[in-house]
């Protein structure tokens, strides 16, 4: 039987696509995971670490969705798939949305008590 | 561009697509697989639905016309709002784009069936009697209370005791697995069924927004199939998940049903929006202004939207910073809806003619003006301190009705208008389109517009009745009025539908002059020969197309395996790679749908015998009829073109089979994420109940390892047979000794992993760690069950010569899922056995 035709795997071109997003959702992940756990852990260290971590965190997710803006062919080639002008274009509008996500997410820590309930 | 076909067709092809696609007649129009007849069924059904949870909200809206009423009591009315949410939202809406899904992508495709046509059968039909069995319980009584999410504590079985609940746990808890069983055709579908030459940036809208819905349904559904069951184990046996004195938490439901419900509002509109996608351009006669940007605007939806759960969640005493996370992200997502709402008003401004005025184009001027209002009202409830003012009053009502018939019932009736000629000899009344279209519209708006001030001036949901001397009687007499002008709208398109409606093509080809390829000369077999596609509307570039499709120029013309038939093509190029033989029509699907069925709804009233019994003929037919799949490579190579020749069989993972499999493993996968996430949070929540102080230490790690070195020894048998399928598949003994080995190892490691918890003395209804503990046993134990079924049929199939090195499609889905299971049980092994050892 002859080979099908062969492409590079889908794989590649879904992370790529979504690559932004992905470190919009791991940036939600791990800001709401480490405020939950040190909001119910309490205790004087939470209310001091809390905000700073959270705007670090924040800095780094932002300081990664820069680096895949910048650098989309490279993180093409890493990820094994076909550096296409329409991968490539929506790629560059959803880390650009996701960008925004994380900042605007972030900054609430700068603005807000650590641990208080608004109720 | 040069034919595929150039030259004539010998005569009679035609015929035989037609003898081979024909739709059985009669009673055994229920074994009919094929996507238009079963897609029909489908809308059918969920159309049906809407009707009677319809007819509901009308008594509902009756009974609140005028304050202290006495027309239906307040046990009766819990029922009817939770009837009438839970129908909409998963009888109607999901099976409806579903069901859209099933009838129109294929045809836009150009595709000959969906990839699986069995198991859509399937889907359905357990559908069908799941959701008419389900509905029918309001009539006796029997109908859940607790509302479309069903809190715990509330539908514990201290304060909901009876069956109630329970059909509403195991009757939606199994109609959403028919829509994952859904989910996956359309993955399958949309990604290797595409017409040749249709690379992904040439895949209609409409298509995009299908794979971005059954991808979120893999992700979203099995968080609240998880909640589901754990509900349900809570409810039957006491496992305390969500009593809170056990070391259990309700908001844990709280947050796995909203990980679910908020993309499931996504999940309903991203479809009607590709629908709207689809018929602006057409009506507006130009092509989609920023296709691009839809793209990205419907990708960003759908991702966003698995991180807005919270805020559903605003008043339940989180943490504001928690809240604000939730609150940005919920604002953000507004921003890619607004860039699709753009990119349509710009389309129709750029139609060198006027955008034309049908039923169908008011219907989209409706729901553009209906669902922005409710994208604003949503940005308002989106911040926090507004939300706890309005939160479970009217406003919340008014919100979601704006967005889900705004976003999704005004789009569906577009729809129905649209694509009617496909499937109906006669189109629908433009005349009477227009009451329908003035009726619904005033009627909806009336209703729904003062329910806001209703909701400002505080009146709850979910209230039976109010007192007359609130001030609400007002407001809420209009929204009565408005109720029934909607409803006569509704009658009107009923009295039009039952007039015009006759099964076959229509009078006109292509009535609206479209561009996309469902408009091509269709029959049941779909276009005659799949065209090449070269650009987005291919029936605006290429004129000459639907000629040239009939006449046979483009690629499989006829049916040369003599069997049902498609082109699989490359999942990004779309190049085509091989011809996929599809079954046709069989009692199995439909039996087997039927008994799963039952199978749920008899545990439901707690006929454990019969269910059982149910339940085993369910698996049987399922047998039986995978027994036929996998048809082998006897007939060898066909030319679907000149000079292109295509296999017609596959295997490996170029296969759809395989790619049905990988899609089955990430749904898999997220139940148990979801799962992991709830035992993390019910230790943040109680540490005091953790092992390994507040209950007995895990077994000693001997036990773990063994469970594991098994597992692993099970994974290392079927990587060795699979790499060497000839050689072990040459004799019968080899195979079934390895088969039978892998099977025991299995059993073992879930024997061994079992065993070590009862030795220690941890009970599952002692706290919520010992339910954990062993709901992580449950689902290893599901897992087990289905690969015994699966490896003792690839034993059977070998034994029958119906498995060989290159006839292996039933082996390698079995070592797939077998070494997911390995996969899944490992890191299930670290967290139960090493996350005590970690915090200890
Ligand atoms: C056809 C016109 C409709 C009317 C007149 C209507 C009316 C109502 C009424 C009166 C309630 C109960 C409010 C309460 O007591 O709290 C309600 C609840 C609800 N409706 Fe509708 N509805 C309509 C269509 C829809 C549609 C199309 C959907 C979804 C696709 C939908 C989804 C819901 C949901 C989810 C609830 C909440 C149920 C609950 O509180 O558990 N409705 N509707
Ligand atoms: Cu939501």
């Amino acid at each position: 039987m002859n080979d099908p035709v062969r492409e590079p795997p889908i794989a590649g071109a879904i992370l790529f696509l979504l690559a932004g997003p992905i470190l919009w959702g791991g940036h939600l992940l791990a800001v709401y995971t480490f405020h939950a756990v040190a909001c119910a852990a309490g205790g004087p260290w939470a209310t001091a670490l809390v905000p700073g971590s959270i705007v670090l965190v924040t800095l780094a997710a932002a300081g990664a969705l820069l680096l895949t803006l910048s650098f989309p062919r490279k993180l093409a080639q890493v990820l094994r798939c076909a550096d296409q002008p329409f991968l490539i274009r929506a790629g560059r509008l959803l880390t650009v949305l996701s960008l925004t996500g994380v900042l605007w997410t972030g900054s609430g820590a700068l603005a807000l008590a650590p641990c208080a309930q608004f109720r | 561009m040069e034919l595929p076909n150039p030259d004539p067709r010998p005569e009679g092809e035609v015929r035989e697509l037609e003898r081979i696609w024909a739709t059985p007649r009669g009673w055994r129009l229920v074994t009919a697989v094929n996507n238009t007849v079963i897609g029909l069924l489908y809308l059918g059904v969920a159309f049906l639905f809407f009707l009677m949870a319809g007819l509901l909200a009308v008594v509902m809206r009756t009974q609140l016309a005028l304050g202290d009423n006495r027309l239906v009591d307040q046990d009766l009315y819990n029922q009817m709002f939770t009837v009438h949410g839970t129908t909409m939202m998963f009888l109607f809406a999901v099976p409806a784009v579903e069901a859209l899904g099933v009838m129109l992508l294929p045809q836009m495709l150009a595709a000959r069936d969906l990839p699986f046509p069995r198991l859509s059968a399937f889907a359905i039909w357990a559908y069908v009697v799941g959701g008419l069995v389900f509905f029918s319980t309001i009539f006796y009584d029997l109908a859940p209370k607790g509302g479309w999410f069903m809190y715990p504590p509330l539908t514990l079985m201290e304060y909901s005791p009876g069956d109630n609940a329970d059909f509403w746990l195991l009757g939606i808890g199994f109609i959403e697995i028919s829509a994952i069983a859904g989910a996956v055709e359309i993955v399958v579908g949309a990604l290797r069924t595409r017409p040749p030459g249709m690379s992904l940036a040439k895949m209609p809208i409409f298509a995009w927004t299908m794979l971005i819905f059954a991808s979120m349904i893999m992700f979203a559904f099995p968080a609240v199939i998880l909640a589901t069951m754990m509900l349900e184990i809570e409810r039957a046996f006491g496992w305390p998940f969500f009593t809170a004195a056990l070391g259990g938490d309700p908001l844990l439901w709280q947050h796995l049903f909203w990980f679910f419900g908020h993309p499931e509002v996504y999940i309903i509109f991203l479809p009607a929006a590709g629908l709207v996608s689809m018929m602006i351009p057409t009506m507006a006669r130009t092509p989609l202004v920023g296709y691009h940007l839809i793209v990205v605007a419907l990708i960003g939806t759908g991702f966003f939207s698995f991180g807005l759960w919270v805020h559903h969640m605003f008043t339940t005493g989180i943490p504001a910073l928690s809240l604000a996370f939730f609150s940005a992200a919920s604002m953000a997502v507004a921003v890619p809806s607004g860039i699709q709402v753009f990119s349509w008003i710009a389309t129709i401004a750029a139609g060198r003619e006027r955008f034309r005025i049908t039923t169908a184009s008011l219907f989209i001027l409706g729901f553009l003006f209906i669902f922005t209002l409710g994208g604003l009202t949503g940005v308002m409830v989106a911040m926090v301190p507004f939300d706890y003012q309005v939160h479970d009053t009217y406003f919340v009502v008014a919100h979601f009705h704006y967005v889900l018939i705004g976003g999704f019932v005004f789009p569906l009736f577009a729809a129905i208008y649209y694509w009617m000629p496909l499937f109906s000899r006669r189109m629908l009344s433009e005349r009477l389109g227009r009451w329908v279209f003035w009726l619904i519209f005033i009627g909806f708006n009336v209703t729904f517009l003062p329910m806001h001030l209703t909701g400002l001036r505080g009146m709850p949901r979910r209230v039976w009745t109010y007192p007359g001397e609130m001030g609400w009687d007002t407001l809420n007499l209009i929204s009565t009025v408005g109720t029934y002008v909607l409803a006569a709208g509704v009658l009107v398109f009923l009295v039009d539908l039952a007039a015009k409606f006759r099964l076959g093509n229509g009078p006109q080809e292509n009535p609206w002059g479209a561009g996309t390829l469902e408009w091509l000369p269709n029959d049941v077999y779909s276009t005659r020969s799949i065209p090449h596609v070269t650009s987005r509307e291919p029936l605006w570039d290429r004129p000459s197309l639907p000629q040239e499709v009939r006449d046979g120029h483009h690629y499989l013309p006829n049916a040369p395996t003599g069997w049902r038939e498609t082109i699989v093509t490359s999942p990004i190029h779309a190049r085509p790679q091989y011809v996929i033989q599809m079954p046709g029509p069989g009692w199995p699907p439909f039996l087997a749908a039927v008994f799963t069925a039952a199978f749920f709804l008899l545990l439901t009233v707690k006929m454990v015998t019969i269910a059982t019994i149910c339940g085993v003929l369910a698996i049987a037919f399922i047998l039986v009829w995978a027994w036929g799949l996998d048809p082998g490579p006897s007939k060898g190579m066909i030319e679907i073109a000149k000079g292109v020749r295509l296999p017609t069989y596959m295997s490996g993972p170029t296969s759809h089979s395989w790619w049905a499999m990988v899609v089955l493993m990430f749904v898999a996968a997220s139940l148990y994420l979801a799962y992991v996430f709830s035992y993390l949070f019910l230790w943040v929540v109680s540490p005091e109940v953790w092992a390994p102080t507040g209950s007995p230490e895990p077994p000693p790690v001997s036990w773990p390892l063994g469970s594991a070195a098994l597992l692993l020894a099970g994974s290392g048998i079927l990587w060795l047979v699979g790499r060497r399928l000839g050689m072990f598949s040459a004799s019968r003994a080899a195979m079934s000794v390895a088969l039978l080995l892998s099977l025991v190892c299995l059993t073992g490691a879930f024997a061994l992993e079992l065993r070590g918890h009862l030795a220690t003395g941890l009970s599952p209804d002692g706290n919520a760690y010992g339910a954990m503990v062993y709901l992580g046993a449950v689902l290893f134990a599901q897992l087990v069950f289905a690969l015994l079924i699966m490896g003792l049929f690839a034993m059977a199939r070998h034994l029958a010569g119906k498995l060989d090195a290159v006839r292996r499609v039933t082996y390698d889905s079995y070592a797939l899922l077998y070494h997911y299971t390995v996969a899944q049980s490992l890191l299930g092994l670290g967290l139960i056995h090493g996350f005590p050892r970690l915090i200890g």
